[in-house]
């Protein structure tokens, strides 16, 4: 199938999921408070808006902020089960693993309001480590999956050659196994941000009137209509991602981080 | 019995044992049981719980949540979300396979840009992609306009809110998981069988369905399923770009926990779409295990 | 210079025993080789030296010293891996000063000795090169350079050369050989190929079914195989199965043939396996008086150009002969013909 119309299919396809991107750019340079496409008028206001007003930095800020801890305690839950599964096959290990693959097989929703109900018992409800926990948990997937698929490219020969010379099994970790899975930890961390940054239900559902994130704010604002300045934000979201995910595939491989078989060009 | 304690030799004690590393596994252990398994759990248990009027809840063993099951708003919502779930899987599936085998042969200069443009996707959210949906398909900026100076239309129209509306965005929010879900089997996939095929006189469109889509039928079916049930998380959709006619099961959850305050009622849909999906995931985790040995 | 001493080792894995009562004592500075097919344990005892296994039973000693429980960190081994393993991360140098870093010496000293390595493995300039440059026998010369950077007791490679195509194989058993000749160091070479074995050995150590075959120079094991086994898996052979006499006659389907006996065959009526190597049968014409002899019927004629291999057969026995004279063989297909069987054939305990 590698013949024109298959080229033309997958480029058409391509266009399509970016139709929405291109056009919610070219809303965001509107000189008036309309959105209009083509837009009308020229205008990088709206981005100076966005990067002023404390309206946006507030939530910006607080998004940041949870998906940076979110991130970091996801990947400290995911880095020992992955590696005590690999390395030594311990069953406890198995287990937390099965159970960490769980958020991704259920609707959000569902996971949202197990959130919602937990930290109202206990007293964490409209908290803001009741967002930061439940992100991390929530997304602790991605680094399980990533980690693991990065372990299993370390052929078993590096290891019986480090401590054929010389090194222990703490000194292994260190400088053989950590810098070989440090791109699909970099990957894993890369893509749980941005998943957290956009995460909208679970911190609704948490902490939704309390801790405003960037998705709530966003939300919130387009029920009293819609501005150019939502545009903006919006393609400095999207903008972020790719930038991330470009900086991964840059340092990684991106390819084999997501699944797939290496095969040389 | 004495004989053999001296015949059989004793073995060494372990010297490299894991017992003391497993003690890793603690601090990890903890968080996920604490904070992702008592969760599901005592929603399990408020989905027995007595509902308070007007207020919230009270411990107790009621099945009157699951009893409002059979109330019909909930039964045509029910409805709703697993044909419209259903339809965005075959479609996203059916559009996807032939997108992956093909991406999958390209050059990796071409291969990391479309995963990257599908991550994006993946990980933007139903809050920034229903935003941009809202903006395609209105009057003022939407495809409408499009149409008008092709001359097809007279004057622009917003095409939501719609049923139609709420499927575009799913496909759109939904095609990247399907992609990134069958990629890695694909990828693997041995490129020789097209390949006798093709030997045998079998046009690379008439290979890609006789040979490719046969050998991959497992692969397929795990992914209508895991399409399926990622489609059923959507939850913004419905609300940004429907009517409340065209709620979705994830969008009465919330309405009843956090707008009516029922939230009994809302663990028990919860528990029961729960229910739905684990059995969907392990059923299809049997099936693909069985006939691909 | 470490002399190795096994005593007693077993290694299982659930019920099955993949090493039984091995018991060996290798002398030091030289070059041996642990041959065996797949599956043998050879690779299993390698793992058990080098620590990276434990035993089930048994001590490992070098130089007499215990080390049983020493894991592979501890023991001060060098090895080279069938792939090389070489570290992807780090470079050239750094894979070959990875040890030295690991014990805190400072960089320079380091870099001296990785430079000096490279020197040695006849690869200067390429320290700072990363290890997807390197072709495979560069990669083997950098694992080996690697595996001796801390001047280890052992030196242990696990099959080394069959990544290497054939030319480049040859080239680097000399080059091993003469690598451990100058080093001097007790060096231990994991191979199937008993051709490799043979060329590059001093001690050759069979295995098989996880039971040490036999001990011995290349020459011995060739000349003198201890087991069925063995004279089979080195070389080609054909073993006669019949019962030796105390007259110093081995009875071979009736047949009574003249043989050299060894000091095992004590007693009259031992059973025992005659080996008879290619090289040294002859073919005779029927009508030569010859003793010593067992009729044939020539079954196939292969020209090697220079050597003819001969086949022929005696009932369910088949002989391979090498005739390499250079004249006419004076004999075809289907010939009817007389195997003559030197005194000096190898008998083996049954």
């Amino acid at each position: 199938m590698q013949n024109r119309f298959g080229k033309l299919y997958v480029l058409g396809i391509a266009l399509l999921l970016m139709l929405p991107f291109i056009v919610v750019a070219g809303v965001s340079f509107n000189e008036k408070k309309r959105l209009y496409f083509p837009p009308r008028g020229f205008t990088l206001d709206w981005y100076k808006d966005v990067l002023s007003n404390s309206e946006w930095l507030g939530p910006i800020g607080t998004s940041l902020t949870v998906a940076a801890i979110a991130t970091f305690v996801a990947v400290c839950i995911a880095l020992p089960i992955s590696f005590m599964m690999w390395r030594h096959g311990v069953l406890f290990a198995k287990a937390l693993f099965g159970l960490g693959l769980v958020p991704f097989m259920l609707p959000p929703v569902t996971s949202a309001l197990g959130f919602l109900i937990f930290w109202s018992e206990i007293g964490g409800y409209g908290s803001f480590w009741a967002t930061t926990i439940s992100h991390s948990v929530f997304l602790v997937t991605i680094p399980l999956m990533m980690i693991s698929l990065g372990l299993e490219t370390i052929d078993e020969a590096y290891l019986d050659a480090a401590s054929s010379l010389g090194a222990s099994e703490a000194e292994i970790f260190r400088t053989v196994i950590l810098p070989l899975i440090l791109p699909f930890v970099f990957g894993a961390s890369a893509f749980c941000f941005v998943l957290s940054m956009n995460e909208y239900i679970i911190a609704f559902m948490v902490a939704g009137f309390t801790v405003e994130t960037l998705p709530i704010k966003v939300v919130n604002s387009l029920r009293y209509g819609y501005s150019p300045a939502m545009a903006a934000v919006s393609v400095f979201v999207v903008l972020a991602a790719a930038g991330l995910f470009l900086t991964v595939a840059r340092f990684g491989d991106l390819l084999r981080m997501v699944g797939a078989l290496d095969k040389p060009d | 019995m004495t004989v053999q304690d001296t015949t059989i030799p004793r073995p060494l004690p372990r010297f490299r044992g894991v017992d003391h590393k497993t003690l890793i596994l603690i601090p990890p252990g903890i968080m996920l049981l604490i904070f992702f398994l008592c969760p599901f759990l005592i929603m399990g248990a408020v989905s027995f719980y007595y509902r308070v009027p007007d207020g919230f809840y009270e411990p107790d063993f009621v099945l009157t949540n699951y009893a409002a099951f059979f109330d019909p708003v909930f039964l045509t919502a029910l409805g709703r979300s697993l044909t419209l779930c259903a339809v965005i899987s075959v479609v996203c599936v059916s559009l996807a396979m032939p997108f992956t085998y093909l991406v999958s042969q390209m050059r990796r200069g071409i291969q990391v840009p479309i995963v990257i443009l599908l991550l994006c996707i993946l990980t933007l959210s139903e809050v920034i992609l229903g935003f941009s949906w809202t903006i395609l398909l209105s009057r003022t900026a939407g495809a409408s306009n499009v149409l008008v100076w092709l001359g097809i239309l007279d004057r622009p129209i917003s095409y939501y809110p719609s049923r139609v509306a709420i499927m575009i965005a799913m496909l759109h929010f939904c095609f990247p998981f399907a992609v990134l879900t069958i990629y890695p089997p694909i990828s693997r996939f041995d490129r020789s069988l097209p390949e006798a095929a093709a030997t045998l006189g079998a046009g690379p469109i008439r290979a890609f369905f006789t040979v490719v889509i046969p050998a991959l039928r497992g692969t397929i079916i795990s992914a209508l399923v895991l399409v399926f049930v990622f489609a059923l998380g959507a939850y913004l959709f419905p609300q940004m770009l429907g009517r409340p006619a065209d709620w979705t099961l994830s969008v009465l959850i919330t309405d009843q926990a956090i707008y009516k305050s029922n939230i009994p009622f809302a663990a028990a849909m919860s528990v029961f779409l729960c229910i739905i999906c684990f059995a969907l995931i392990l059923g299809v985790g049997k099936l693909t295990k069985k006939t691909e040995g | 210079m470490t002399t190795l001493t096994l005593e007693h080792v077993w290694k299982r894995f659930g019920s099955f025993e993949a090493l039984k009562d091995v018991n060996l004592n290798l002398p030091s500075g030289k070059m041996i080789t642990f041959l065996g097919p797949s599956g043998s344990g050879k690779s299993t005892l390698f793992r058990l030296v080098a620590g990276l296994d434990d035993a089930s039973e048994g001590n490992i000693r070098f130089d007499g010293e215990d080390v049983t429980r020493h894991p592979a960190h501890k023991r001060n081994v060098g090895m080279v891996f069938q792939n090389y393993a070489l570290f992807p991360h780090l470079n050239v140098w750094e894979n070959i000063s990875y040890g030295l870093k690991l014990q805190k010496r400072p960089k320079a000293e380091r870099r001296a000795r990785a430079e000096e390595l490279l020197e040695l493995i006849k690869l200067p300039h390429i320290a700072d090169r990363s290890i997807k440059q390197l072709s495979g026998g560069q990669q083997q010369r950098v694992s080996i350079a690697r595996a001796l950077a801390k001047e280890p007791r052992l030196f242990l490679l696990d099959e080394p050369l069959s990544a290497l195509d054939a030319k480049l194989r040859e080239h680097m058993q000399t080059e091993l050989c003469d690598l451990q000749q100058t080093l001097g160091i007790t060096t231990i070479v994991v191979t199937h190929d008993q051709r490799e074995a043979m060329t590059m050995s001093d001690v050759v150590v069979v295995i098989d079914q996880g039971e040490i075959q036999q001990v011995g120079s290349p020459l011995e094991i060739y000349r003198e195989p201890a087991t069925a086994f063995v004279a089979d898996f080195v070389g080609s052979s054909t073993l006669l199965e019949g019962i030796a006499r105390s007259d110093g006659t081995f009875e071979f389907n009736g047949q009574s043939l003249k043989v050299t006996m060894p000091d095992w065959v004590s007693r009259d009526l031992t059973p025992g396996l005659l080996c008879l190597r290619p090289e040294q049968l002859r073919l005779a014409q029927q009508s030569a008086q010859t003793q010593n002899t067992i009729d044939v019927d020539v079954s196939l004629i292969r020209d090697l150009g220079s050597e003819i291999e001969v086949q022929a057969r005696a009932g369910a026995y088949e002989f391979l002969v090498k005739e390499t004279s250079g004249q006419p063989l004076g004999y075809g297909v289907g010939d009817k013909m007389r195997l003559q069987i030197p005194e000096t054939a190898h008998l083996i305990r049954a």
